[in-house]
């Protein structure tokens, strides 16, 4: 692959990678490493990609599978779950923006909080996924899907104290 | 307020999170790329000169008998520890699949080998300090060295420069298998969690 083409790829998915990295890690420092890893992974797989599969699904299914092993390492670092006490003191922002800035990352602590097999479901989902591209991306059944995104939804409604 | 209607808010929220700085990861992925490569050749030459070092000491006229077989064995463990280092990795190079949970079932494969590993390496340095010594006994003998102030200050070096090798290398085994095997349960419970 050469470089510009690569360089397009990143361009045209950055908002996709750094949205995933961020489901998998909340330090930006750290977040940075696993981004780098990711392209990397992007690097190292894409002459592999015979377009069987849509490209941003398979940009998708990288990106998740370096963050699944980032956590390996990671999970006696992050307890997981729990808002952060920045974040709730947050809660009385003083104009739109904050709020906007507050409640992205309460949903960005919520979708971390969540078990790895429902955080990628749940963050695929939240990109526009259909269920069968989610099921073709993770390696699961289109049926499984929806009980893996119905039970997030209970945990996503409780972690933001909305009620399922 | 309706499923649909919640996921759709949830994920206008969570598109609204800031993209990132593509011209700097850029220049991190090629850094990476470049140290990789870096680090690659480096381990190449490293190797290459520890094998012609041991075949000057074979080839070398002026060394006994004894060093020479010293250095004939030293050469074999590596090969042979090479071999071993081959087969603990069979299965670790490529995940069977492509999903998080194939990836994870690899990461678990290489932390079992990563113990065996550390293990062999162990057991090989172990080896290797025995041999030497008992190929050393005869230079080791107070009568050989007491009287020979430059010998002595050889075998003096000698042991201030392999000492802290060995010692660091056993240790550095010890911390290497606690930390694959906390890697192990970690990746264990990622995967009960995929499976839910």
């Amino acid at each position: 692959m050469r470089q510009g083409e690569f360089d397009a790829l990143l361009r045209g998915h950055a908002g996709l990678l750094s949205r995933i990295a961020a489901s998998y890690e909340a330090d930006a420092a750290l977040r940075d490493d696993l981004l780098q890893d990711i392209a990397l992974a992007l690097w190292q797989a894409l002459p592999r990609w015979r377009g069987e599969a849509p490209l941003k699904a398979f940009v998708a299914r990288i990106a998740h599978n370096r963050g699944a092993t980032h956590v390996v390492g990671q999970m006696r670092r992050s307890p997981g779950g729990a808002l952060s006490e920045q974040l709730v003191d947050l809660k009385h922002g003083p104009d739109e923006y904050t709020q906007q800035e507050q409640r992205r990352r309460r949903l960005q602590d919520a979708v971390r909080g969540l078990p790895l097999g429902l955080r990628q479901a749940v963050t695929l989902a939240l990109e526009g996924f259909s269920h069968a591209e989610i099921a073709a991306a993770l390696g699961i059944r289109v049926n499984n899907v929806a009980v893996r995104l119905n039970r997030a939804k209970g945990a996503l409604a409780a972690a933001l104290g909305e009620g399922a | 307020m309706n499923v649909q209607d919640d996921w759709t808010r949830w994920a206008n929220t969570w598109q609204q999170q800031p993209a990132v700085d593509i011209d700097r990861l850029r220049h991190r992925v090629n850094r990476k790329l470049w140290r990789m490569r870096l680090t690659a050749t480096l381990e190449l030459l490293l190797n290459a000169v520890a094998v012609w070092q041991t075949w000057r000491l074979i080839a070398h006229p002026g060394f006994e008998w004894r060093w020479k077989l010293w250095a004939a064995f030293a050469m074999l463990l590596v090969l042979v520890v090479q071999a071993l280092f081959l087969l603990a990795r069979r299965g670790t190079w490529r995940a069977p699949g492509s999903d998080a949970g194939d990836l994870l079932q690899l990461t678990a494969r290489r932390a079992v080998a990563g113990v065996r590993l550390a293990k062999v390496n162990a057991w090989s340095l172990l080896l290797l300090v025995v041999v030497t010594l008992l190929v050393a006994v005869p230079e080791l003998t107070p009568a050989h060295w007491q009287h020979d102030a430059k010998f002595r200050s050889l075998v003096l070096l000698q042991c201030a420069l392999n000492l802290p090798v060995v010692v660091f290398g056993f240790m550095g085994c010890a911390w290497y298998i606690r930390r694959q095997r906390r890697r192990l349960r970690e990746v264990q419970a990622l995967l009960r969690e995929c499976e839910d």
